[in-house]
C-alpha cells in the first residue's frame, strides 16, 4: 500500500481537468478553516439535462468530468459529514440533486471520469486515491471529527481499514444509491438492507439498453452490405434498383433483430425463463424467425429454403450475440458466470453465421 | 425481483477460522451473500455473488478470497 500512495503523491504529471462542467454550478465560496471553499448548488440546470441525457445515449461520455477536490453543499462547517465520490459529473448530478437540503462537504476524487461501480472495477476508485485526496485537501484541518462517507458501489476498489491506517479517517459504507444518503444520515449512519443491495428494475435495464442499442444499431450496415452483395450476384434477373429495394426489405428484419437483442432481452429479462442470457435471448429470436417465416413476402424474402434458413439462422445469432452481450451491462453476474456462458455460446454462433453465409454464397452459384 | 444467474460457478471462499464476526462483508456486498451466524460469517447465498471482490479486499482479517474478474 506505501508504495501506491508514494506514487500518487510523486505524480507530476497529474491531470489537469477542464472547469467547464461545473463552473455554470458554483454559487459562492465558502470560507472555511482551509481557505475558500467552491459552493455548488443542488439544482439541475438545463445543461445539466441535457448532459445527462446525451452521456445516456453514448455521447461526450469520455469527457464528462470535473475537477477534484472538496465542495460544498449547502452550508456545510467543520462538524458536517464528508462525503467521497468519483469526477464523473453525472454521478456528482445524482448526489447533488439526492442530498439538497443537507449541509455536506463531498471530496471529489480523480476517477479519471468514471462512475464509481466502475471506477472501482478499474481501480481508480482507489485506497490510495482516497488517502492522496484526504491530504491534498487537507480534510484533517476542514473537520473536527474523522469520518468519511464512501459509496458501498465503490468497496471493490477500497480497504477501508487502510485510509483509517494512513490518515486516521474511518470510512464508512453509505448506501448504494445516492437516492438513500439523506435517509443513511437520519439512521446514524446505519444503511438498511435494502440501501445495500443492488437492484436491477425496469428503469435500470432500460437506461443501459438505451446505451446497447446505440452500440449495436451499427451492425446493421454491414448486414445490409452482405444482403446487397449476394442480392446482386443471385438475383441475375432483376435490375439495379430492384436489387437495392430488395437488400433494404430484406435487411428490415434485422433492424428489429437488433431491437429485440439491445432493448427487449434487457426489457423482459425477468420474465423470460432460462438462467444465461443467450438462451432467454435464444427464445426471443426463435419467436421473432416465425414471424418473420409467416411474413415472407413482407420483407420480400424469396422463397427458397436456402435463403430462409440463412436469414433465419442469421436473425438469430444477431439477437443472441446481442443477449450474450448484455451480461457486461448487467448488476447480477460473476465473471466466472458469464466465462462459462461465453465459451458455450460463441462456437455456437461462429457455427450458425458460417452456415447461414454458407447458404447465401451458395445461392449465388446454384 | 431477484434475478440469480449460473449456479456453482461463483469463486469466492472463506477462511472461518480467520473470521471474527466484525460483519464489514455483510455491509459490502451488495447482493446479500453473507449472513454472520454465531460471531461467524457464513456464505448462505454462495450462487447470488458476482465476483465483485469487496469483501476480499474489505475483510480486516483477509478471510475472504475471492477471484475477482477483470471488468
Ligand atoms: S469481514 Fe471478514 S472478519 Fe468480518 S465478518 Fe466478514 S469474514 Fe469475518
Ligand atoms: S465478491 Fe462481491 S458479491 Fe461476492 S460475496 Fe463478495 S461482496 Fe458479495
Amino acid at each position: 500500500m506505501e508504495d501506491k500512495i508514494i506514487k500518487k503523491f510523486n505524480n507530476k504529471n497529474e491531470e489537469s481537468i477542464s472547469d467547464d462542467k461545473i463552473l455554470h454550478l458554483v454559487s459562492g465560496t465558502i470560507d472555511s478553516s482551509i481557505g475558500e471553499i467552491k459552493k455548488i448548488t443542488e439544482e439541475w440546470l438545463m445543461k445539466d439535462t441535457l448532459g445527462a441525457i446525451s452521456v445516456r445515449l453514448g455521447f461526450g461520455r469520455d469527457t464528462y468530468k470535473v475537477p477534484t477536490g472538496l465542495y460544498a453543499l449547502g452550508n456545510p462547517n467543520s462538524d458536517s459529514p464528508v462525503l467521497v465520490t468519483a469526477n464523473y459529473k453525472l454521478t456528482l448530478d445524482y448526489v447533488r440533486r439526492d442530498i439538497n437540503g443537507l449541509d455536506v462537504w463531498i471530496l471529489i476524487i480523480d476517477t479519471k471520469g468514471v462512475n464509481v461501480w466502475c471506477a472501482a472495477g478499474k481501480g481508480t476508485f482507489s485506497t490510495e486515491e482516497i488517502i492522496y485526496q484526504i491530504k491534498k485537501c487537507k480534510l484533517e484541518k476542514l473537520v473536527n471529527h474523522r469520518e468519511l462517507i464512501l459509496p458501498q458501489l465503490g468497496a471493490p476498489g477500497v480497504e477501508a481499514y487502510q485510509i483509517l491506517k494512513y490518515t486516521g479517517f474511518t470510512a464508512h459504507y453509505g448506501p448504494v444509491s445516492s437516492k438513500d444518503i439523506k435517509a443513511y444520515l437520519k439512521n446514524n449512519k446505519k444503511a438498511t438492507t435494502e440501501m445495500r443491495k443492488v437492484n436491477f428494475n425496469t428503469v435500470d435495464r432500460l437506461t443501459v439498453a438505451v446505451l446497447e442499442l446505440v452500440h449495436s444499431i451499427k451492425l446493421l450496415s454491414y448486414i445490409f452490405l452482405l444482403i446487397l452483395i449476394t442480392t446482386i450476384f443471385s438475383e441475375v434477373s432483376f435490375n439495379g434498383y430492384s436489387k437495392f429495394l430488395i437488400a433494404l426489405n430484406n435487411t428490415i428484419p434485422y433492424l428489429v433483430a437488433i431491437i429485440i437483442g439491445s432493448i427487449f432481452v434487457p426489457l423482459l429479462l425477468p420474465f423470460i425463463p432460462f438462467k444465461m442470457f443467450s438462451v432467454k435471448a435464444l427464445v426471443l429470436a426463435v419467436l421473432w424467425s416465425f414471424v418473420v417465416i409467416r411474413y415472407k413476402e413482407v420483407f420480400m424474402y424469396i422463397n427458397d429454403w436456402r435463403v430462409l434458413t440463412a436469414h433465419v439462422l442469421g436473425l438469430t445469432s444477431v439477437i443472441v450475440y446481442l443477449g450474450l452481450n448484455f451480461t457486461g451491462s448487467s448488476t447480477y453476474v460473476s465473471f466466472s458466470g458469464v466465462y462459462k456462458e461465453t465459451i458455450l455460446t460463441i462456437p455456437v454462433l461462429v457455427v450458425a453465421i458460417f452456415m447461414s453465409l454458407a447458404l447465401l454464397v451458395s445461392k449465388i452459384f446454384i | 425481483m431477484t434475478m440469480t444467474y449460473l449456479r456453482n460457478v461463483a469463486k469466492i471462499s472463506l477462511k472461518t477460522e480467520k473470521c471474527i464476526g466484525c460483519g464489514i462483508c455483510v455491509n459490502v456486498c451488495p447482493h446479500e451473500v453473507f449472513i454472520v451466524n454465531n460471531r461467524k460469517a457464513v456464505l448462505k447465498y454462495k450462487d447470488n455473488c458476482i465476483e465483485c471482490g469487496a469483501c476480499d479486499k474489505n475483510c480486516p482479517f483477509k478471510a475472504i478470497e475471492v477471484k475477482a474478474g477483470v471488468g
